[in-house]
């Protein structure tokens, strides 16, 4: 094994992605995924038992392109990484048995990675090792979090998350009150621009002093974040519409709603980074690729002298190569491989980089 | 011929078979026969159980994969197909598919016969009250499924319901772990249970062994799920036209 640049394949089946990763040390050479999105346009939202038979059925297909792409054969990998949590268990399972199996045919050690952690890791992809003094704000369809990021293969720390809805979720749910189609992150994006945002003015979430406390004594929410009530009030607004018979204004409603979410969310990760003395902050997850958030958390991260790092939207999204290349963080770390004996873990947290090995 | 089989419909399951290397069936001797107690621990045991066994019988690889593709509880019944399909893409060799219940019928049909029985009726518990079936002949030839379904889906003898469309001979019996899981709902059912296979899970020897006497068919595994994903359309998404993003 390259103890500098290890070969790592890595493994991602959390969601609706079937992701197959290749990366030697911090270089892409491969990323394939394979998204069962459209199964799920009709419902709104992702059917887990519609994503976990999608990813059997894609599995050893993404993994076949991706060796190909990367042109390298199963021999030459050092290691294996595969998400074991957090995330849907049916859809989880179907990339930790196909990761097992690959493990056990090919004799390569296998780590078992947090998904969250691995969101923070796709950052070496682009511009090499992260800086010291990093904290990272994961936003996406079924998670909202800020972490400080002492070391990728040793120090992550949960400073906040949402206490019940994910941001992208909050997207996906006001679109279809809107009848707006699935998912609702691009689509409200995209209206968002032709509207007022300041035309409504919707709650900000966990905003008010008996959640954020101080510094000095902080509440008892003062990182975490609320997406529910937003919901609802958007939700009252378009009902108040519809009994008064008057046309939803609905480019206005979904830049009001947009500004909401983005306000809060960056408003609250530079608090954390400053309270926290952290100089550098990385932006991950699927709504990452958010124009508004983009530019709102550039322009707060800027006067706040942050440095801002946002990883190409291919590596935001659920993927293999952000596995593989938090797997080869690990490699390089030396830090043990877990081995074949573990299980899934739904609700893994992101001080758990990867599972240790079985007693 | 080296035969690795796994059957994750109801239990997890591992057998590899020395087979000879033309298509007999005779002499196929079972170096390991593993199988499990727990429905719940597919994800965890699975490779770990494969792994020993080819350690035990000093395999490297197998030369042939062979996956019950279920009728299953689906959680389950991917791991094994997930695993049975990576582990021959890595090796480099075939991986096959047969129906899980046609291993039980296997293991169960000579105990039919020498209880005097016509034929059987394989079930596995499907969760949901509900039962994974077929109706296999005394010989283990499966006549009919499989399917899913309540207990009032099972044929009846037809003197029994005269009512129900399937005629089925006298003498026919129930045989599997699904009788000990619907004890309960079939406690009224008129076919008698075959003795001794209340609890039978699926053994991946038994399916191995079926799949050499049925000439080593080469279907490719396709998960037997048997139910739609139960996903239902939302009310507020029904007049959503997806293409222009406005209601219809």
């Amino acid at each position: 094994m390259s103890a500098d640049a290890p070969l790592v394949l890595g493994i991602e089946s959390s969601c609706d992605e079937t992701g197959i990763g290749l990366v030697r040390g911090t270089e892409l050479l491969a990323n394939a995924v394979a998204s069962s999105m459209q199964e799920h346009v009709r419902f709104g939202g992702v059917i887990p038992e519609i994503a976990s038979r999608a990813h059997l059925e894609s599995l050893v297909p993404t993994l076949r392109e991706a060796l190909a792409t990367a042109d390298v054969t199963l021999a030459e990998v050092d290691a294996i990484a595969v998400t074991t949590g957090p995330g849907l268990a049916g859809a989880l399972m179907v990339g930790v048995a196909g990761a097992k199996a690959l493990a056990l045919a090919t004799g390569k050690p296998l780590y078992a990675v947090n998904h969250l952690v691995a969101h923070v890791g796709v950052g070496v992809l682009e511009g090499g090792e992260l800086p010291d003094s990093l904290a990272a704000l994961l936003v996406s369809g079924g998670h909202t979090e800020i972490l400080r990021v002492g070391s990728l293969s040793s120090d992550v720390e949960l400073l906040g998350s949402t206490i019940d809805d994910a941001a992208g979720e909050a997207y996906d749910k006001v679109a279809r009150l809107l009848g707006l189609p699935y998912p609702g992150g691009p689509v409200i994006d995209k209206l968002a621009a032709q509207g007022n945002p300041k035309a409504i003015r919707f709650p900000r979430g966990l905003s008010l002093g008996k959640f954020m406390g101080t510094a000095e004594a902080p509440g008892p929410h003062r990182y975490d974040f609320s997406f529910s009530g937003l919901k609802t009030a958007v939700a009252r607004y378009v009902e108040d519409c519809h009994a008064r018979g008057v046309q939803v204004p609905v480019a206005d409603v979904a830049a009001s709603f947009q500004e909401a979410v983005v306000d809060v969310i960056t408003k609250k990760a530079v608090l954390a980074c400053q309270e926290h003395g952290l100089k550098n902050l990385l932006l991950g997850g699927g709504v990452a690729a958010n124009s508004r958030l983009r530019e709102l958390l550039t322009a707060r991260c800027q006067s706040a002298g942050i440095g801002l790092r946002i990883p190409r939207p291919g590596l935001c999204t659920d993927n293999g190569a952000m596995i593989a290349a938090l797997g080869a963080q690990l490699v390089q770390a030396g830090v043990a491989p877990t081995g074949t004996d573990f299980g899934t873990d739904t609700g893994m947290p992101p001080s758990v980089i990867s599972l240790p090995p079985a007693a | 011929m080296r035969l690795l089989v796994i059957d994750t419909s109801s239990v997890v399951s591992v057998a590899l078979i020395q087979a000879p290397d033309d298509s007999s069936s005779g002499d196929a001797q079972i170096l390991s026969d593993l199988v499990g107690t727990d429905t719940h621990r597919h994800a965890e045991d699975l490779t770990p159980a494969v792994r020993s066994a080819l350690a035990e019988a000093g395999w490297d690889a197998p030369d042939v994969i062979l996956a019950g593709d279920g009728p299953g509880p689906f959680t389950g019944l991917r791991v094994g197909l997930a695993t049975a399909q990576t582990l021959a893409f890595a090796w480099g060799i075939p991986v096959y598919g047969l129906c899980s219940l046609d291993g039980l019928a296997h293991q169960a049909a000579p105990l039919a016969v020498a209880a005097g029985a016509s034929e059987l009726l394989a079930v596995l518990d499907a969760r949901r009250k509900e039962l994974y079936w077929a109706r296999y002949s005394s010989r283990g030839e499966r006549l009919d499924g499989p399917h899913v379904g309540g207990v009032e889906t099972l044929p009846m003898r037809a003197e029994t319901l005269p009512v129900n469309g399937t005629s089925l001979p006298d003498g026919v019996v129930l045989a599997g772990a699904g009788v000990a899981a619907r004890s309960e709902q079939l406690a009224a059912h008129p076919l008698p249970v075959l003795p001794g296979t209340e609890s039978l899970a699926v053994s991946a020897a038994h399916l191995g062994l079926a799949w050499l006497e049925q000439g080593r068919p080469q279907d490719a595994p396709r998960a037997r799920y048997l139910r739609e994903s139960d996903a239902v359309v939302p009310g507020s998404m029904a007049g959503v036209d997806v293409k222009a993003g406005q209601r219809g």
